[in-house]
């Protein structure tokens, strides 16, 4: 049932992507500059191409590796900085002006900032940190603050051990902003890791080869590289989705 | 257990005033119509509301409560077995046997409330009555010296609540029961003490 209404989602789906791709062929048409666009033949021809090549997927095992562990700090980071504010009025009043700082300040400020202070190949790792890191927190403390304060009076009355009120409660109550928010971030991270790589220049990386691909005006690879950005953000979504939000409905 | 001179407002609102209440082994129903401050005192002697003023003695020193509150308060994703046991002390790691023990009892107190074939559903799947009765068996599996029942029939079908009164009258022995109710009938079914209010003071 489940695997028939997602396959007919899919066969809806196609008729704009066609639709679509007739656009983007439309507008080749007319530009007729290869500078500028390239056809979808062209570029899927090319993307093929590239994928056969070992550095294609030492690229992206990198970029995808280094955005991921920025992604899995912002994670552990934010939870553990929102259940202390939660906690604690002082922490929350001293942390706020602090991530909404972060959250306000541009990734390419961060990225030139971060250049001048750390290796260029710990770039997308603090970038996806920093991005990340205020869609967990905002996320995860308004789960904990909207728990049940009547829940949690029970508790009280029964002198219920601390990780019992975490794992029943807390957890139950929160996980599902938190997933939220990884979902949200999940893409966050991928788009502004791979900026940082590209500012930064920082080799074997999938942001180097989009850098390449500007200066030497190869708009095929440019393209293709493109494409492949979008088609492993997506991937990586749905894996989340996935592994994560099963058991999140579950939790439910 | 003894309360002495218990005064109590809410804004201008005087809920309780100069309350003093004495409560020995066995059932005490406290009886009234709704709004005159009952739970109000139960909350209070579930430490859970400060009085303005006034005393709360316990002999021996601090007792052990539980309590069954007017609300359900139940966990609505977990089951009903883990609604019960989940206010057990059972530890985080370890502690088998203790928790083997602890599920029997959840088990046994269940079946007891008539819900033997009902104990792995969820919470919100169950009827008001049935979630009753779990928070009932929440309250009995606790380890207290004081029960305080805030109307704990309320919502139970004709069927099932004498059984169910029956099962607090079995629990009551050798424990101080405090049962606060407004229907006189539940009262005069648990016997014991009888305090009828029309408003407290």
């Amino acid at each position: 049932m489940k695997i028939s209404s997602s396959f007919h989602k899919s066969l809806k789906a196609i008729p704009i992507i066609l639709f679509w791709l007739l656009v983007w062929e439309a507008a080749n048409f007319f530009i007729e500059s290869n500078l500028i666009i390239v056809s979808p033949r062209e570029t899927f021809a090319r993307l093929f191409a590239l994928a056969q090549t070992a550095d294609f997927w030492r690229s992206i095992g990198t970029s995808m590796g280094r955005i991921m562990y920025g992604f899995g700090l912002a994670l552990g980071a934010g939870i553990i900085i929102a259940a202390v504010s939660a906690r604690f009025k002082l922490f929350h009043q001293l942390m706020l002006p602090a991530i909404n700082a972060i959250n306000a300040i541009p990734i390419a400020s961060f990225t030139i900032l971060a250049l001048m202070a750390m290796q260029a190949r710990n770039l997308p790792v603090f970038v996806a940190f920093v991005t990340v890191l205020p869609i967990v927190f905002y996320n995860t403390h308004k789960g904990i603050v909207s728990t049940d304060p009547l829940l949690l009076e029970m508790a009280d009355v029964f002198n219920v051990p601390p990780w019992k009120r975490i794992f029943y409660i807390y957890f139950k109550t929160v996980a599902p902003y938190v997933l939220s928010a990884a979902n949200v971030g999940i893409g966050f991270a991928w788009k502004s890791g791979i900026a940082a790589e590209l500012i930064g220049i920082v080799r074997g990386t999938i942001g180097a080869n989009l850098h390449t691909a500007r200066i030497f005006l190869q708009t095929a690879d440019l393209f293709a590289w493109t494409i492949a950005i979008v088609l492993l953000s997506y991937l990586m979504e749905k894996l989340f989705m996935l592994v994560f939000n099963r058991r999140g409905v579950k939790w439910k | 257990m003894e309360i002495k001179n218990i005064y109590k407002s809410f804004g201008d609102n005087k809920v309780l005033e100069n309350i003093s209440m004495r409560f020995d082994e066995g059932i005490t129903c406290i009886m009234g119509p709704s709004g005159r401050g009952k739970t109000t005192l139960a909350y209070i002697i579930a430490r859970l509301v400060a009085p303005d003023s006034g005393e709360i003695s316990f002999p021996g020193g601090q007792k052990k409560i539980s309590l069954m509150f007017q609300e359900d308060r139940l966990l609505e994703w977990e089951n009903a077995i883990s609604n019960v046991l989940f206010v057990t002390k059972s530890p985080i790691l370890g502690g088998v046997r203790k928790k083997r023990e602890y599920l029997e009892r959840g088990k046994e107190l269940l079946t007891q409330a008539g819900l033997a074939d009902s104990m792995y559903k969820k919470a919100a799947e169950l009827s008001g009555g049935m979630k009753r009765r779990v928070c009932l068996c929440r309250a009995l599996i606790a380890d207290y010296d004081l029960l305080i029942l805030d109307e704990p029939f309320k919502g139970l079908d004709s069927g099932i609540k004498p059984s169910i009164m029956d099962m607090v009258k079995s629990h009551a022995a050798g424990k101080t029961v405090i049962c606060i109710t407004h229907d006189p009938a539940e009262a005069e079914f648990l016997g014991g003490e009888l305090v009828a209010v029309n408003r407290l003071e």
